[in-house]
C-alpha cells in the first residue's frame, strides 16, 4: 500500500508575487547589509588583487558557496511557498466521527482499477484513516451479503489500519443496508455522535447495490467514494454466467439437463466458446454469440444441454474469455446420484400422507405408531452412510415426541421439544375454517404451491423461538415454520391433516400441491435440495449443515480458500462461503457434501459498471454525495521549515562570529 | 630624521631575543661580502681597490721622485739596476647599511615579521661590527624614522642591539620613499640590505633604483609571515572585512577555496614581481619566511646569495 501526496497551491499568484519581491530584496539586502567579521591584516594589497581576479571572473562571487545566504534563500522559499497556500490532496478526512464502509462484494474484484477495485477501496480506506484528524473515533465496517464490524469506534490508527488490511474480498452480493443498520446506533447524538455535520459515513464502493431500501441516517452524512469506472469513463468489460441449473430427468434419472445463462456487459457483440465439463472431462463446446449490452441491461444468451451422467458428478460451465471479472467466468453444480431415501413415518394412520411420501421416489418407507417409535433405538434412527441403515428423515403426523429426533424431520400438528416452541390450539367448537393470510413464496418448498383457496380447520398458531423462519401465516399467527433445535432443523406445521375420525382437517390434502410439497420437503430435509436438482450454493448463503461420520472433530474443505468447521453431534455448520469455486473434503461426510459448488450467479455483481451515484434513497438529513478528493492546507509545514532553517542559520552565524 | 628612542621596560629582554650566545658563536667566522669593492675611509679588514699598506702584493711601478723609499724593491734594483716600487693591496673597511622597515605592516604575523627583521638586522650588524666594518642602521617607514650611523668595532654592539630593540611599528610605510630618503642622506658607498615585507601598493619598483647603481651593493630581503604566504594557515572563514593595518582600507571578502587559490596565486605573483624588479637592478632578492629560523637564514641562505662569506 502506498500513499501518494499530490500537492497543489491554492494561491500560486500570491506566492509568485511574494517571491518576485522578496528574493531580489534579500539578495540586495545581503549585498548592502552583509555583516563581515573585521580582521586586521598586514596589507590588503594581495587580497584586493585576488578579489579583483575573482570578481572579473565571477561577478557574483560573494554569493557563491555562501551557506548563510543559501539558508536565507531557503527560508524565504519556504515562506513564499507558505504564502502560496500549499495543499495536499486527499490529505484530510472530513468528519469528527467517521464510518468507513468497505464494499467487499463480488463486483469489487473487478480489475478495471489496478490491481482491483477492492484493493483500491482498501487503499482509500487507509488514506481516510491517515487523514483522519477528528476526535470522535472511526469505525471500519466491511459489507457484502452481510456486514461486519472490523474495527469498533476507536482513535487507535494502528488498529484501524490493521482492520482495513485484514478485510478480504468475497464473491457475495451487496447489502449496504446491513452495514448502515450496523452503524446506525452510533450515529445518533445520544450515542455521542455529536454534531450532525461532523459525522460522516464514507462508502467505498462501486455502487452496485442490490438492495435499495431507503436508509435514514439521523445526524450523519453519506459520502460516496466511487471505486471503478462509470460507463462514461471506460468501456465495461465483463461477460459472465448469471444463471445455472442442472436437473435429472424425472423419467430417466441418468440423463440431466444443464441450463445456463450468459450475460454480456460489453457494449459490443461478443462471440465466445463455452466449454461444458463432466468432472474434468469436457463433454461439449458451445459457441455463443452474445448481443451487446444496452441501456436496458446486458445482452444475454441462455442454453440448455442434455448430458448422460448416471453417476454423481460436478457439471461445470466455463467461458473462454479474458475480462475484468474472473469469478463469473465459470460455474459448477453438483449433480447427485438418484438418492435412495429412507423415510420413517410416525402416525396413527394417515393413508393420504403415506401415499404422498411414497410418491416422492423414495427407496424405503417404514411406518410406526407413536408407541412403537418410543421403543425404537433413538441413536440408530439417523441414517449412517457406513451402515446404510437408519432414516434420512422422519415425518411425525400429530405426534409430539419427548426427545428431539436425530434427523431433520417434518411435523404436522405436533412438535419436537424445542425451547420456546409452542403450538397454541384453537378451541372453536364447531371448528372454524381459515385460509392462509400469506406464505413465503421465496421458499423453494412453497414456490410451486397455490394456497389461496386452501382451508384449514382450527389451524392454531405457532409460538416460535428466535431464529425460526415462517413459511405459512394464518389469521392468528404462523402456522408453518422451519425451526432449529440447535443441531437439527425441522419443519413444523401447527395444523393437523386429519381430524379424529379420519376426516380431512385441511383441503390441502386433496389438492395436487400437497404431494409436491411432501416430496420436496422430504428431499429437502433428507438431502438439502428440494428435487432432483443439482446442488450449488452461492457465496453468502446461510450456513450449510453438513452431516459427518463418527469420530470427526473438524471438517476441512479445500477450495479457493480453506473452510473449516467444528463438528458437534455429527453436524458441522459450515460458515457462509465467501468465494465462488469448488470446495472438496476427504473426510467422511454425507456424500452430497463431499464436494460443494459455490457460484457467483448474480447479475448485479457481474455488472462491471460503477455507479456515479450511490443508488440509495437516503432518508432525511442523509445526502449521498460523490465527493472529490479533499484538500488539506499544509502551509504550516513550510512555516515550521522556515523556522527550523532560521535556527540553523543562527547557529551557524553564532559559530562563525566566535572564531 | 632621528627621533627620541622610546624607553621600553623590556629592552634588556629584547636584546636577549635578538641574538643568542649560541648564535653569536656561530657567526664569529662570517664576514660581510660585497660583489663590488668600495673605497673605505678607514683601514679595515677588507681589500679595497686602492693600493696601500698591506701584506698582499699587488703590482710594481716605476719609481718617481717623492715616492716612499720604504716600498722600493731593492732586490729588483740589484738585478735590473732600476728602481721599482712595490705596490700592495690596501685593506679598507666596508660600509654596511641596514634598512629595517618598521612600518605598521611589519608588526604582523606569527612569528612576528618586525621581530624577525630585527633579529636579522642584529645578526648582520654584529657580523659587520666584529669585522671592523662601518655599520649604519636605519629604521625606515615612510622615510627614515631613526638612524644610527657609523658604528664600528665590538664596542657599539650593545648600542646597536638597543637601537634595534627599541624600534616600534611606525605607521604607514613606503619602501620607495624610504629608499629615496636613505640614498639622499647616505654619502658612503657600501652594501645596503633592505629588510622589509615589500607589500607596496604604490610604484614599488621606482624606489629600488636608489639602491642600485655603483654606489651600493643592494640586497632585498623580503620578509613574509607564513600566514601571508598561505592564507589557509590564517584559518580565515566566512565573510570578512579585511582591514589594512597601515592605511585602514578594507577588503571585503567571502572566503572560498577559489578565493584562497587566487590569493596564493597573487602572493606568488607578487613575490615573483619583486624578484624580477630587483634582478633588473642587480639587487639580490631573497624571500624570508618568518617560520624559518634566523640562524638558517644567516648561516646558510645569506651565504648562498653572497651577502656573507
Amino acid at each position: 500500500m502506498h500513499t501518494t501526496l499530490a500537492m497543489t497551491f491554492l494561491n500560486p499568484t500570491g506566492g509568485l508575487i511574494a517571491a518576485a519581491v522578496a528574493v531580489p530584496l534579500l539578495v540586495l539586502l545581503y549585498f548592502l547589509k552583509l555583516r563581515r567579521r573585521p580582521l586586521l591584516i598586514s596589507s590588503t594589497l594581495l587580497w584586493k588583487r585576488s578579489v579583483h581576479d575573482l570578481e572579473v571572473n565571477t561577478p557574483f562571487q560573494r554569493l557563491r558557496r555562501n551557506l548563510l545566504l543559501f539558508l536565507q534563500l531557503l527560508v524565504l522559499a519556504a515562506l513564499v511557498l507558505a504564502i502560496a497556500r500549499p495543499a495536499v490532496e486527499g490529505g484530510v478526512t472530513e468528519g469528527d466521527r467517521i464510518f468507513i464502509l468497505i464494499d467487499r462484494s463480488g463486483s469489487m474484484n473487478a480489475t478495471d482499477v489496478s490491481p482491483s477495485r477492492f484493493a483500491e477501496a482498501q487503499r482509500k480506506a487507509l488514506e481516510l484513516v491517515d487523514g483522519y484528524v477528528g476526535a470522535g473515533g472511526a469505525m471500519v465496517v466491511s459489507y457484502a451479503a452481510q456486514a461486519e464490524v472490523n474495527a469498533a469506534l476507536t482513535n487507535d490508527r494502528a488498529a484501524l489500519r490493521n482492520a482495513i488490511r485484514e478485510v478480504q474480498p468475497t464473491d457475495q452480493s451487496t447489502s449496504l443496508s446491513e452495514a448502515i443498520e450496523l452503524i446506525e446506533p452510533f450515529l445518533t447524538p445520544e450515542a455521542g455522535g455529536g454534531e450532525a455535520e461532523s459525522v460522516v459515513v464514507y462508502v467505498l464502493s462501486d455502487g452496485n447495490v442490490a438492495d435499495q431500501r431507503p436508509m435514514t441516517l439521523p445526524g450523519g452524512r453519506i459520502v460516496y467514494r466511487r471505486i471503478g469506472h462509470t460507463i462514461e469513463e471506460a468501456e465495461p468489460d465483463n461477460v459472465g454466467i448469471v444463471a445455472m441449473h442442472a436437473r435429472r430427468d424425472a423419467e430417466q434419472p441418468e440423463i440431466a439437463d444443464v441450463f445456463f445463462r450468459i450475460a454480456n456487459y460489453r457494449r459490443e457483440q461478443t462471440t465466445l466458446t463455452v466449454d461444458l465439463f463432466d468432472g474434468d472431462q469436457r463433454f461439449d463446446t458451445v459457441t455463443a454469440e452474445l448481443p451487446a449490452a444496452d441501456d436496458d441491461g446486458p445482452g444475454t444468451v441462455a442454453r440448455t444441454k442434455r448430458v448422460n451422467v448416471p453417476h454423481e458428478t460436478i457439471l461445470s460451465v466455463r467461458l473462454d474469455i479474458e475480462d475484468h471479472l474472473a469469478a463469473d467466468n465459470a460455474a459448477r453444480i453438483l449433480l447427485p446420484t438418484p438418492e435412495h431415501l429412507h423415510v420413517l413415518l410416525v402416525t396413527e394412520g394417515n393413508p393420504l400422507l403415506r401415499n404422498a411420501i411414497r410418491g416422492a421416489d423414495i427407496e424405503q418407507l417404514d411406518i410406526v405408531t407413536p408407541q412403537e417409535y418410543d421403543e425404537l433405538d433413538h441413536e440408530a434412527l439417523a441414517y449412517s452412510p457406513a451402515r446404510e441403515s437408519g432414516y434420512h428423515t422422519i415425518v411425525f403426523d400429530q405426534v409430539s415426541p419427548e426427545r428431539s429426533p436425530p434427523v431433520d424431520s417434518l411435523f404436522f400438528g405436533g412438535k419436537p421439544p424445542v425451547a420456546g416452541l409452542e403450538i397454541s390450539r384453537d378451541d372453536y367448537d364447531p371448528p372454524r375454517s381459515f385460509r392462509l393470510l400469506d406464505w413465503n413464496r421465496q421458499e423453494p418448498l412453497l414456490e410451486d404451491q397455490a394456497l389461496d383457496e386452501t382451508q384449514f380447520l382450527n389451524p392454531g398458531r405457532l409460538v416460535l423461538p428466535e431464529g425460526s423462519r415462517i413459511l405459512m401465516e394464518g389469521p392468528a399467527g404462523p402456522v408453518m415454520a422451519r425451526v432449529s433445535d440447535g443441531r437439527r432443523r425441522h419443519i413444523i406445521a401447527s395444523f393437523e391433516l386429519l381430524r379424529p375420525g379420519g376426516r380431512l382437517a385441511t383441503t390441502w390434502l386433496r389438492e395436487p400441491w400437497f404431494p409436491i410439497f411432501i416430496s420436496d420437503a422430504v428431499r429437502l430435509l433428507a438431502l438439502g435440495t428440494a428435487s432432483g436438482e443439482g446442488i450449488a450454493a452461492e457465496p453468502g448463503d446461510p450456513p450449510l449443515r453438513v452431516l459427518t461420520g463418527p469420530d470427526v472433530d473438524e471438517v476441512l474443505y479445500e477450495g479457493p480458500v480453506q473452510v473449516r468447521a467444528r463438528v458437534q453431534d455429527g453436524v458441522a455448520l459450515l460458515p457462509a462461503f465467501e468465494r465462488a469455486g469448488l470446495y472438496r473434503t476427504d473426510q467422511p461426510v454425507a456424500s452430497q457434501w463431499r464436494q460443494i459448488a459455490v457460484n457467483m450467479l448474480d447479475e448485479a455483481e457481474s455488472n462491471p459498471v460503477a455507479r456515479a451515484q450511490l443508488p440509495v434513497r437516503a432518508g432525511e438529513g442523509a445526502m449521498a454525495e460523490a465527493e472529490g478528493e479533499t484538500r488539506r492546507e499544509v502551509w504550516h509545514w513550510f512555516v515550521l521549515l522556515a523556522l527550523a532553517l532560521l535556527m540553523l542559520e543562527w547557529f551557524i552565524y553564532a559559530r562563525r562570529m566566535h572564531i | 630624521m632621528t627621533r627620541t628612542p622610546p624607553t621600553s621596560p623590556d629592552t634588556a629582554e629584547a636584546l636577549q631575543t635578538l641574538l643568542t650566545p649560541a648564535f653569536i658563536r656561530q657567526m664569529e667566522k662570517l664576514d660581510i661580502a660585497s660583489r663590488k669593492l668600495f673605497a673605505g675611509t678607514l683601514q679595515g679588514e677588507r681589500r679595497s681597490k686602492q693600493r696601500g699598506q698591506s701584506v698582499e702584493f699587488a703590482d710594481y711601478r716605476n719609481y718617481v721622485a717623492g715616492d716612499d723609499l720604504r716600498f722600493i724593491d731593492w732586490n729588483l734594483y740589484a738585478r735590473l739596476d732600476k728602481l721599482f716600487l712595490r705596490l700592495f693591496m690596501e685593506e679598507q673597511d666596508l660600509a654596511l647599511c641596514l634598512l629595517l622597515d618598521v612600518s605598521a605592516s611589519m608588526d604582523w604575523g606569527d612569528p612576528n615579521k618586525l621581530l624577525y627583521a630585527k633579529r636579522l638586522a642584529a645578526a648582520l650588524a654584529y657580523i659587520g661590527l666584529v669585522r671592523f666594518n662601518r655599520v649604519h642602521l636605519y629604521a625606515v617607514s615612510n622615510g627614515v624614522v631613526e638612524q644610527m650611523p657609523g658604528l664600528r668595532g665590538r664596542r657599539p654592539i650593545p648600542k646597536m642591539l638597543e637601537f634595534l630593540a627599541r624600534q616600534q611599528p611606525a605607521g604607514a610605510g613606503s619602501v620607495p620613499e624610504a629608499c629615496r630618503r636613505f640614498a639622499l642622506g647616505q654619502g658612503h658607498k657600501g652594501v645596503v640590505v633592505l629588510l622589509s615585507d615589500i607589500l607596496e601598493k604604490g610604484d614599488f619598483a621606482g624606489g629600488l633604483r636608489y639602491l642600485a647603481g655603483d654606489r651600493f651593493d643592494g640586497y632585498a630581503v623580503q620578509i613574509l609571515a607564513p600566514q601571508e604566504l598561505d592564507a589557509e594557515k590564517a584559518e580565515l572563514r566566512g565573510d570578512l572585512a579585511l582591514r589594512d593595518v597601515e592605511d585602514g582600507f578594507e577588503a571585503e571578502v567571502s572566503i572560498s577555496p577559489l578565493l584562497l587559490q587566487r590569493y596564493r596565486d597573487a602572493v606568488n605573483g607578487w613575490c615573483d614581481h619583486v624578484r624580477q624588479e630587483c634582478s633588473k637592478r642587480h639587487i639580490a632578492w631573497m624571500l624570508a619566511r618568518t617560520d624559518t629560523p634566523v640562524e638558517t637564514l644567516v648561516l646558510d641562505s645569506f651565504r648562498r646569495i653572497g651577502l656573507l662569506k
